[in-house]
């Protein structure tokens, strides 16, 4: 437009308008004459061109990583910033829940809820401590061995220093069964005596990374002991890990591992087998629909991230868990946290008229593309090895199904008034006639599955009276929105990471109260900071039940328990559970790489290489060309 | 009058007028004979055409006519408002330096080769991206204004301070005008033709200005307009699941406003102008 103007303006500047007005005083100057030979010309310009491509950056080659032997995936976003993995978010493959590079002790199968052994061969759980075993194999990238004096070191040295590390509001401390061993391998992870939760012990155990001693020990002496110091280190020259692949290099496009022709576990794991990539490469896109056309044509063989109808993509070569719907294994619960502490958020019948007000099937059917099976209130999935906990006549009676009346209902027991002018709303009153502000709810712009999922939202809360609008930010913007509260509404997945703690870890990440932040300050689960202790209104029986449910031995107990956490949460309604949702997404192209697990072979999790348990597919993948 | 009759036997015009025109009626007919809401989800996604919904659905399974016709009366609005805006302000500080000269004149100019070099969409993708909240499409339309004002200030003002030597202004100033009864009376009169011109290329400008920013997504995310669309299409991969409803037809507005526009200003540039005129 700048250009199109630019261009007119130039025109109408040369060219007198008004009949005799005066001619203009820009002349047009000769064209000048380069003096050079065309030849000459067009080889000096050549010159040129060469050698400013000559100075550029170091262009990867195509002959660098043979396409038959890398393994590209959709599964890092954002420009690198620090591989340290001791930070809280740092970049792939240092990230939480990869198992590339670092190792944890489990990996834990989400269609199973087994824990199946990576570092660690096995686990027991004893009423105060869980004992884990590791594998006497185990060795890190630089040959030496990988002992339970590592494991001791990395929690009792280093986790130690790290602010508000979350396993220690679980875990007391970590000791060696046989010290005297010239290799010892036996650990015992003594639980907090004053909130026992082996859940989310064994929880960790599938998320928390072991480091090397030899390698951190000097770096911590060096930092003096000090975290700040210590995370500032990168972490990105040939770090040792234990893990089947090691870095290779990075910028701003993708990262690059290579595979360790002498990782451990391929003789201890494997039967003597190597995973069949040399090279394992996440390139960096912007968003979504990167991610998906690169999957189409073959630019990358496996993605996380959500791509729409799944089934247009079959054709191109694209595949999924499942071959038809739901497509993907549901497993978590996309929520939307209400900030009770902006008023009148902290008023309940406002809280249920938003739930009822929501059209649960239209977001099934067009946010998520269907990947999901029908709405049941209340945070319990009313399937898989959850099913046990969920109750369909507590739904029916005290939950909140989509119903447009219900939602006015209660909007008028509240003594809300909306004010509609020519069908479309224009403010929401309370009941002292005081205009409610307008409502925002928030997401990572670019999201677009959750962008969907607002408007579906904004769109049913405005039809029902509700002052609702989208708030789409910068994805930074919203991480800090999210922690220090600053939102209305927000979207969220509470326990987004597959864990053997469910669906506990789920309703404590909505109800936690234990580590309660005024707005402004940092909160990492009840972001809406809901029942505040001692506050008007709180309700102690949430907290009793928090406590209770995962020291709770007896089954029918536990069902007991979760039952009537539900049923609170469908009377209080402290969130706005929206949808169901795969843990992560898992898509597959066969282009260039075969022999992916699906519904049909369920061989590992359904998790893309590079992702938790997925890694151990890199074991079972074939060049596509030999399958032919 | 005469103008007007070469103007209807100029083909351009004739061509430019009917393309505006139907753009116009797609706007306003339709809610007028249909029932069209732009809120209400018919069907599943991306649906094609059907004999019940012309262009099929939107990735959120509403009526694609509805969304078209409520954001070509959004794009309208933009640009129409960017138009006045930019003209206005153009037309004010370009003919008050022209005709003053001198320092204010210089100041003028200054104050709007300033501006003239600053990379206007640029600004606009940097206002728009760091209001989160508040944006609309009242605010947009008048970031374009705002940012675009300067091509056609410096065009006024070579028009006015050549009449400013003209024997009625002269006349006008010993019979005791002031300057801006002489700017309003004896300048903007003969500069009409000229500044409706600018008008319409303005608010072609404004339009497609609009249509990149909210096409880029920093538009006004719960407006509808045609830029919108095209920024939903993409962010929801309608290009490579071949829902080409989804796109193809706002794009197809988006040029033909455009070009309704600009060849309606290329028309009236040869009546207006008579050294043009054949």
């Amino acid at each position: 437009m700048v250009g199109i103007a630019a261009v007119f303006q130039k025109k109408n500047l040369g060219k007198p308008w008004q009949p005799g007005a005066q001619p203009s005083t820009v002349e047009e100057s000769p064209r000048p004459r380069l003096l050079i030979p065309s030849f000459a010309r067009t080889v000096f310009l050549l010159v040129v061109v060469l050698g400013f491509t000559a100075c550029g950056p170091k262009q990867t080659t195509s002959d660098e990583f043979p396409r038959h032997e890398t393994v590209l995936i959709g599964v890092a976003w954002g420009e690198p910033t620090s591989f340290n993995p001791i930070l809280q978010n740092p970049s792939w493959p240092a990230l939480q829940n990869t198992t590339a590079l670092y190792q944890t002790f489990f990996f834990f199968n989400q269609l199973t809820g087994e824990l199946e052994p990576q570092l660690a061969t096995s686990y027991q759980e004893f009423p105060d401590r869980i004992e884990v075993e590791l594998n006497p194999a185990a060795t890190w990238n630089d040959g030496k061995p990988l002992t339970a004096r590592d494991v001791v070191f990395t929690y009792n040295r280093l986790f130690r220093i790290v602010p508000g590390f979350p396993a220690w509001q679980y875990l007391d401390s970590v000791q060696m069964l046989d010290p005297e061993s010239p290799r010892p391998r036996r650990l015992s992870f003594r639980l907090r005596a004053e909130k026992p939760n082996p859940l989310m012990v064994l929880h960790w155990l599938t998320l928390n990374y072991v480091l090397p001693e030899h390698v951190w020990e000097p770096l911590l002496v060096a930092a003096g002991n000090d975290y700040n110091i210590l995370s500032k280190n990168k972490m990105d020259v040939d770090p040792v890990g234990s893990g089947p692949y090691r870095m290779h290099s990075y910028s701003a496009e993708k990262i690059v591992l290579v595979r360790d022709d002498n990782y451990w576990g391929n003789a201890a794991l494997y039967g003597g087998q190597r995973p069949a990539p040399r090279f394992l490469v996440a390139p960096l896109y912007k968003s979504n629909d990167h991610y998906s056309m690169a999957l189409q044509q073959g630019r990358i063989d496996a993605s996380n991230t959500f791509i729409p109808r799944i089934w247009l993509k079959a054709r191109k070569g694209v595949r999924a868990w499942y071959d038809e719907p739901p497509y993907f294994p549901p497993g978590c619960r996309p929520t939307a946290f209400i900030n009770v502490l902006h008023p009148p958020l902290d008023d309940v019948h406002l809280r249920r008229a938003m739930a009822f007000a929501i059209n649960y099937d239209d977001i099934r059917e067009l946010a998520v593309s269907g990947y999901s099976v029908p709405h049941e209130p209340g945070f319990i999935l009313p399937f898989g090895p959850e099913a046990r906990y969920f109750s369909k006549e507590d739904a029916l009676k005290y939950g909140t199904y989509f119903d447009p009346a219900r939602a006015r209902a209660e909007l008028k027991e509240g003594g809300y008034t909306s004010v509609f002018k020519d069908n479309e709303l224009v403010e929401l009153r309370d009941r002292t006639g005081k205009r409610v502000p307008t409502l925002y709810i928030q997401c990572p712009t670019g999201w677009s599955d959750w962008e969907s999922i607002i408007r579906i939202m904004v769109r049913g809360m405005r039809a029902v009276g509700i002052d609702a609008r989208e708030q789409f930010v910068d994805s930074n913007a919203y991480y800090k929105a999210l922690a220090v509260g600053d939102f209305d509404l927000i979207l969220t997945t509470p326990s987004g990471i597959p864990s053997p703690a469910e669906p506990w870890s789920r309703f404590n990440g909505v109800l936690d109260t234990k580590d309660w932040a005024p707005l402004g300050e940092r909160m990492y689960a009840n972001m809406g900071r809901f029942n505040r202790p001692g506050a008007p209104g709180y309700v102690p029986r949430i907290d009793e039940l928090l406590a209770k449910i995962p020291v709770t031995t007896q089954p029918e107990e536990r069902v007991a328990l979760y039952r009537e956490l539900n049923r609170i949460c469908m009377q209080l309604q402290p969130a706005l559970p929206l949808v169901y949702r795969p843990k992560s997404f898992y898509e597959f192209s066969t282009k260039v790489w075969t022999g992916f697990p699906s519904a049909a072979s369920p061989t590992v999790s359904p998790n893309i290489p590079g992702e938790g348990p997925g890694i151990q597919i890199l074991w079972k993948l074939r060049p596509a060309d030999a399958a032919k | 009058m005469k103008l007007i009759r070469h103007l209807l036997r100029t083909p351009g015009f004739l061509v430019g007028a009917t393309l505006l025109g139907l753009t116009l009626a797609i706007a306003f007919l339709p809610p007028l004979v249909m029932s069209l809401d732009a809120y209400q989800r018919v069907g599943l996604a991306y649906l094609p055409p059907t004999a019940e919904h012309w262009l099929g659905t939107d990735h959120l399974g509403i009526d694609m006519v509805a969304l078209l016709v409520a954001g070509l009366r959004s794009s309208l609005y933009v640009g129409f408002l960017a138009g006045i805006i930019a003209t206005t302000l153009g037309t004010l500080i370009g003919v008050y330096g022209g005709y003053k000269g001198g320092l204010i004149d210089d100041l003028l100019t200054a104050c709007t080769n300033l501006f003239l070099v600053i990379p206007s969409l640029i600004v606009l993708i940097l206002l728009s991206g760091s209001l989160q909240e508040g944006r609309s499409l009242t605010l947009i339309a008048v970031f374009i204004g705002c940012t675009t004002w300067t091509w056609t200030a410096r065009a006024v003002r070579a028009q006015a301070s050549s009449l400013r030597s003209r024997d009625h202004v002269a006349l006008a100033r010993i019979n005791g005008y002031g300057t801006l009864g002489i700017v309003f009376l004896h300048i903007l009169p003969y500069l009409l033709s000229y500044l409706f011109m600018v008008f319409i290329l303005q608010t072609a400008s404004g339009i497609l200005s609009e249509s990149v920013i909210s096409m880029l997504g920093l538009g006004p995310y719960d407006s509808i307009s045609l830029g919108n669309l095209l920024n939903q299409a993409i962010r929801n991969e309608a290009l490579s699941d071949g829902a080409w409803w989804a796109f193809f037809p706002p794009m197809v507005l988006i040029t033909v406003i455009a070009f309704a526009l600009y060849v309606i200003n290329t028309s009236m540039e040869g009546i207006f102008n008579p050294r043009l005129r054949k």
